[in-house]
């Protein structure tokens, strides 16, 4: 079985750090760490929402990088282009944890979810998935499901998941999902560069076997969350 | 995973939001649970509980020790402040569910009590400023989800009104009918729709009814 630089094997994704209860004034929270990655997410609410008369909830993502968090902390301009944009960012996590979040059960009001990354890095968008789906949990918000996250690619024909930074510069397929492990359900799909139907096939079911992985570990630090708070 | 014991607490079922409790041919889903093509999940963190139903199934139910998420619906009992008045509706800002105080003023939803709504008999000839004033606090049952502004409360009731309101020399007023507060410092009354508070069950030595 070939081995990467760090150890793992192909399809072997890292184990992410899982912790809740970390901001105490808001309704819900995580923190999660993925390798040098580092993200803090808080939920408020619910709030009411005064705009219009809806018969379900409202969930307002913020993605927001503190200023320290990049390498490279130069201007805005200097960025390259790797870097995610935040607004998009909150796009996607607002696309993949509507799925996951029964807001028929919240009439008329709002939520926020809060995403700060204290450490950017690779993995950084499948790693806030995660940490606003354990802060929503958290926060006794109703769920579908917990949501994991992660990033398969290709690199010179070979899929590998949960790639680093060399291995994303390397790669020429990228796909990033979001996916909810018992109810078997893919809640987001992104994916740059080319490949096949069958590679992105074997992508999809790396990447939610991967998946799968992560939940094994949201599921302990939630037990353990439970425990703590007896 | 088998139903939880009835006994020890060490035994009880932790769930977490996704996990499976069972089919929709033994359960239905309470507080905290979700159907979903003949299956019963849970939606939140926290203890499994089992009540008997009135079909045969059991009621599944997961239930959080810590603050949950509370929203007013219909048919619960609120606290609020009433804001602001008009010849029509007193408008409230609802500080209390069931119970379970909303903290920060911003997570006040916002209320009314229409004049049809105050009490139960003679409602075409209500007077609203007789019956509630800007800073009582009142007792009410959420009628409706309302609009987009607004819930909709009823103090129709006897236990619901005022229980809590400020003369206007800015003593607490002590209730002495179902519509009259009087000021314990200068013994002026003042018109208010009072709630009936169950003398039997309250611990002040209050008024005959």
């Amino acid at each position: 079985m070939r081995r990467r630089e760090d150890g793992r094997g192909l399809e072997e994704c890292r184990k992410p750090l899982i912790c809740t209860k970390v901001v105490a004034q808001a309704l819900g929270s995580s923190y999660v760490e993925l390798g040098t990655t580092k993200i803090v997410c808080s939920v408020y609410g619910p709030k009411p929402n005064l705009d219009e008369f809806k018969q379900e909830g409202e969930i307002v993502y913020n993605y927001r990088r503190a200023p320290f968090a990049l390498a490279n902390r130069g201007k805005t301009g200097d960025q390259d282009n790797t870097v995610l944009d935040e607004k998009l960012a909150a796009e996607a996590l607002d696309q993949a944890l509507s799925l996951s979040v029964a807001i028929g059960k919240f009439p008329k009001s709002s939520f926020t979810v809060n995403v700060l990354v204290l450490e950017s890095g690779p993995g950084e968008l499948p790693l806030a998935i995660m940490a606003a789906s354990v802060a929503c949990c958290d926060g006794g918000i109703e769920l579908y499901d917990m949501m994991s996250a992660c990033t398969v690619c290709s690199v010179l024909g070979e899929l590998i998941v949960d790639p680093t930074a060399e291995e994303l510069q390397l790669s020429t397929f990228q796909l990033m999902l979001a996916y909810m492990t018992n109810r078997k359900e893919v809640a987001y799909l992104q994916s740059t560069g080319e490949s096949t139907t069958t590679e992105l096939k074997q992508a999809i079911q790396l990447g939610t076997h991967a998946c799968g992985k992560c939940t094994e570990v949201i599921e302990e630090c939630l037990t353990k969350s439970w425990q703590a708070e007896q | 995973s088998s139903s939880a014991s009835s006994s020890s607490s060490a035994e009880r079922q932790v769930v977490a939001p996704g996990d499976r409790l069972g089919a929709t041919t033994a359960l239905v889903a309470g507080i905290g649970a979700y159907e979903l093509e003949g299956g019963v999940y849970a939606a939140l963190l926290g203890v499994r509980e089992e009540v008997d139903g009135d079909d045969g199934r059991k009621i599944v139910s997961v239930r959080r020790k810590q603050k949950v998420v509370v929203l007013p619906k219909i048919g619960d009992q609120v606290m609020c402040q009433v804001t602001r008045i008009n010849s029509r509706m007193a408008h409230v800002a609802i500080i209390s569910v069931q119970g379970q105080l909303l903290g920060r003023e911003e997570e006040h939803f916002p209320g009314l009590i229409r004049a049809r709504d105050v009490r139960a008999f003679d409602i075409d000839d209500v007077k609203v400023q007789h019956a509630f004033r800007p800073g009582d606090i009142v007792m009410a049952e959420v009628i409706s989800l309302g609009d987009a502004r607004s819930y909709y409360l009823s103090t129709a009731k006897n236990e619901l009104g005022v229980i809590l309101a400020r003369s206007a020399a800015g003593h607490t007023m002590v209730p002495i009918s179902w519509q009259q507060m009087q000021c314990p410092v200068t013994k002026v009354k003042e018109l208010r729709k009072v709630a009936k508070i169950d003398v039997k069950s309250s611990s002040s030595s209050s008024s005959k009814q």
